[in-house]
């Protein structure tokens, strides 16, 4: 059912009003003059623009309390540049400029500073990364390799979740929504004061969310359960001396569906399709900051996390513990120095399940870098250059040096244009390296009209895999041209090598169940190259005082080739390249109505994902709205309606690279109520 | 399918009312300023109802040194202020990255995205005869002096009374009727 393009027409009829006409010195306005002015009435926009030399967008608290999101991965929703789709009710693939999916290995996501990958599979398991909404300061989002400063797999971008000082979450918030889909949320957070110099929050969040419907239009076996609490403390010991602890504890449940071709002879093996994955972890981590001057700052950041996921493809407990560093200085004039290292040891005790499988359960891995960066700053030309390199050592690929050249004119606060080069690597993962994976069945005399045994392909990790790599050249500027309008374009050229690419090794034939089986072995290799290419367009006008719209466009395009060409080259290359949307559109009004009320509908297009899987058909292209509806009757109170995908009923977003069981995500609606005092 | 259908009309109603209040709603202030400009303007009236003594200006060059320290909106707009007069003194804007350079302020606005290191600053100048003006909450407690603060739909400013009296500096009878007077801040 479509929607009504009513929602389109209605953006152009908005009528401008300038809002900025000759406006008068305030300076010149006596001082009682001056406290008449009613702030309601001046703009809350920022006038500044980032003069980072990256492209870089922001996500503030105001977006994130307006997206209505209940979850991070719904808050990243829109963010320009970043593709976010909704495998099913409890997974989610999020990726910035391709390769995405639900194991999306070129991306650095972290909290409060803490790198939250797992060297499983050099990906997030985003249920694991929950947190309250309404405490989460910002998340900065950057597209393109960060790779001089920031830890393993900043290939393609960064989320980088920031939340808030205790001393900004005094006092007590509870909220409560319900819905169609989002079943029950509740959040409860409490924050006080120790002394002038010291204050501390607990929280608790639960969440239950729905099952889902196949693209049958089925119910289907995959919501889930999430319970988190956690706590944060901040101390200021001395004047130039701070202390932060935090840490959170959760549990999840959530049911998933896998789709293995119904082949007789495989019950018993492969019959399984349905299965509970129970996670719970923990999380502990203390940071140090001490000031040794104006222009001197030590950091050091210590962190511990556990996770134990059960599930049927496969088991596993994870130890993390991290150490960094990192001293930022002024040595020379114009010359701020940043250097730092990191080591992080992670205990692994994997147990081999229906998907994955490893010979020795136990392992170790350590990751070290070293990083030393340098900005420089031309003030008379208006002009910085950034130099930086690091160097990342692991235990599976030896070590990179990852070096980065960055720099931007800055001729006015209204224009920034910059440009960088550099070069990163991913890591590589446990299942890359020593793990088999029962990929994929091809039925008897589907590969091969002479060969009438049906086929098993076993994906076997190589201790040779090396670390995939990507040379980035990036460009892009900022501008403020009126106090309504700003534009923010960035355009880049990626070129990679070494990328994951599987070589055919010789088949065997086994029998299981009484019936015989070719094994396919595929060899991991690096032998995939690519180059991509794109941009993103971020325009923002603030249509009137309390009508303010964001436009945002991402276009990539990328093409791959697999330089040891085989049957299964084309398979490979296309699921990285066909899995990720060419283009991305999205279009977010907000308006406030009076003091007390709020209105936000967003529109966002995503392009189709033609990626052919075996038994399914590619993602079509989806055009759907969100909206949110608050009203605020006192400072204490926040009555919301939030709407998600509401143009249609259900509609499928992504597949899932393993076993897919294709999911269409529903619409939605829940009402919300939140007090804070 | 009737659900749809709801959902259908309630969304068109939602987005033409949104239109409506857009198209009607958006009266254009007079006065429309930043928030940044806002504060700004207020710094400076602040500082032209104080009085230093005579001894916190060197004779040589008689400048009004109003330090900025980190980066907003409101120290953006602060710079515009560079040859306007404070009592006659002409004002020598000066964006402060060294220790040393904090010696001969009279007027220090820190940046509130600098809250983290307000004792560190504080404790780099004289206080007793530098005005120190921020915006946030806890500015007033570690030892500022002023604070601009938003209450509904006003700004208001903040004194730090105790520190006030341990300084050199008078506050004009004016000022301390229209701010928010704090002896023991909180």
């Amino acid at each position: 059912m479509k929607f009504p393009l009513v929602v389109f027409g209605c953006f152009p009829l908005v009528v401008t009003a300038d809002i900025n006409k000759s406006s008068p010195d305030l300076t010149d306005l006596s001082f009682d003059e001056l406290m008449q002015v009613n702030i309601t009435s001046v703009s809350k926009k920022s006038e500044k623009l980032s003069e980072a030399s990256a492209a870089v967008y922001v996500v503030t608290r105001n977006e994130i309390r307006r997206s209505g999101a209940t979850s991070i991965p719904e808050a990243l929703r829109l963010v320009p540049g970043v593709d976010v789709a909704q495998i099913d009710p409890n997974k989610w693939a999020i990726g910035i400029r391709g390769f995405n999916g639900r194991f999306s290995n070129k991306l650095l996501v972290m909290i409060d500073g803490r790198s939250v990958y797992t060297p499983t599979f050099s990906g997030v398991y985003w249920e694991n990364q929950d947190y309250p909404m309404n405490d989460i300061e910002r998340i900065e989002v950057i597209r393109g390799p960060g790779a001089t400063l920031w830890g393993a797999n900043a290939v393609n971008g960064i989320i980088n979740i920031i939340t808030r000082d205790t001393n900004k979450t005094q006092g007590t918030a509870v909220s409560f929504a319900s819905g169609n889909e989002l079943k029950g949320l509740a959040e409860l957070r409490y924050g006080a004061e120790i002394s002038n110099e010291a204050s501390y929050r607990i929280y608790a969040k639960a969440r239950h969310v729905d099952n889902g419907l196949n693209t049958d239009r089925e119910q289907q076996d995959n919501g889930g359960k999430y319970l988190q609490l956690g706590f944060r403390a901040d101390w200021q010991r001395t004047d130039n001396q701070w202390f932060t602890f935090l840490g959170d504890t959760y549990e999840n449940e959530t049911s998933q569906v896998h789709s293995i071709p119904p082949l007789p002879y495989f019950d018993g093996i492969f019959g399984v399709t349905e299965g509970d994955v129970k996670n719970n972890g923990t999380k502990l981590g203390f940071r140090w900051s001490q000031l040794t001057g104006l222009n001197s700052e030590f950091n050091v950041n210590v962190n511990y996390d556990y996770y134990d996921r059960q599930e049927l493809k496969f088991s596993e407990k994870r130890d993390t513990f991290d150490l960094d560093f990192q001293h930022k200085i002024v040595l020379l004039e114009n010359h701020e120095l940043v250097w730092g290292g990191g080591y992080r040891i992670s205990d692994n005790e994997l147990t081999s399940g229906l998907l994955l499988s490893v010979d020795e359960p136990d392992e170790k891995t350590t990751i070290w870098n070293l990083f030393i960066q340098d900005e420089i700053n031309f003030p008379s030309l208006d002009f910085t250059v950034t130099l930086g390199t690091k160097i990342e050592g692991n235990s599976y690929s030896g070590s990179e040096v990852q070096p980065n050249l960055r720099s931007s004119w800055v001729p006015s606060e209204q224009f920034t244009w910059w440009w960088a080069a550099s070069r990163a690597t991913r890591t590589p993962s446990r299942g890359e390296t020593s793990s088999n994976i029962n990929a994929g069945f091809i039925p008897s005399f589907g590969l091969d009209p002479s060969n009438p045994l049906p086929i098993i392909l076993k994906v076997e990790g190589q201790e040779s895999f090396e670390a995939e790599q990507v040379d980035a050249y990036e460009s892009g500027l900022r501008w403020i041209p009126t106090n309504e309008w700003t534009f923010d374009l960035s355009l880049y050229y990626n070129n990679y090598t070494n990328l994951r690419s599987y070589n055919v090794g010789t088949p065997t034939v086994e029998v299981m169940n009484f019936q015989p089986y070719m094994v396919l072995p595929l060899l991991l290799d690096n032998n995939i190259k690519g180059k991509a290419k794109g941009g993103e367009l971020l325009i923002t006008w603030q249509a009137s005082l309390n009508a303010k719209f964001r436009f945002s466009y991402s276009l990539l395009d990328d093409n791959f080739e697999d330089t040891q060409h085989n049957p299964f080259s084309e398979s490979l290359t296309s699921l990285v390249e066909d899995r990720t949307p060419r283009n991305q559109a999205s279009l977010w009004g907000s308006f406030d109505l009076g003091p007390q009320v709020e209105l936000d509908i967003r529109l966002f297009y995503v392009d189709k994902r033609p990626y052919e899987y075996p038994q399914f058909d590619p993602v079509d292209s989806n055009l759907n709205a969100d909206f949110r509806l608050a009203w605020y009757p006192n400072d204490t109170v926040e009555l919301s309606l939030v709407g998600r995908n509401l143009l249609y009923s259900s509609r499928q977003e992504f597949v899932i690279e393993t076993w897919p069981s294709p999911s269409q995500i529903e619409r939605s609606l829940f009402a919300k109520v939140k007090f804070e005092w | 399918m009737p659900k749809a259908w709801i959902i259908r009309h309630i969304l068109t109603f939602v987005c033409l009312v949104a239109c409506l209040v857009v198209c009607v709603g958006s009266k254009v202030s007079a006065r429309e300023q930043t928030l940044g400009s806002l504060k700004a303007a207020y710094v400076y009236n602040i500082a032209k109802f104080t009085r230093w003594p005579d001894s916190a200006f060197t004779a040589k060059d008689n400048q009004f040194k109003l330090c900025l320290y980190g980066d907003d909106d409101t120290t953006s707009q602060l710079k515009l202020l560079s040859n306007r007069n404070i009592n006659n003194h002409p004002i020598l804007v000066k964006t402060v990255t060294t220790e040393s350079a904090f010696n001969d302020c009279q007027l220090l606005y820190i940046s509130a995205t600098e809250n983290r290191r307000y004792r560190y600053l504080l404790s780099l100048i004289n206080r007793k005869t530098t005005l120190t003006i921020s915006n946030d909450s806890r500015f007033l407690r570690l030892g500022g002096l002023i604070n601009l603060t938003e209450l509904g739909q006003r700004l208001q400013f903040e004194v730090n009374m105790e520190q006030l009296e341990n300084s050199k500096l008078t506050l004009s009878s004016k000022l301390l009727a229209l701010g928010k007077l704090t002896e023991k801040p909180r």
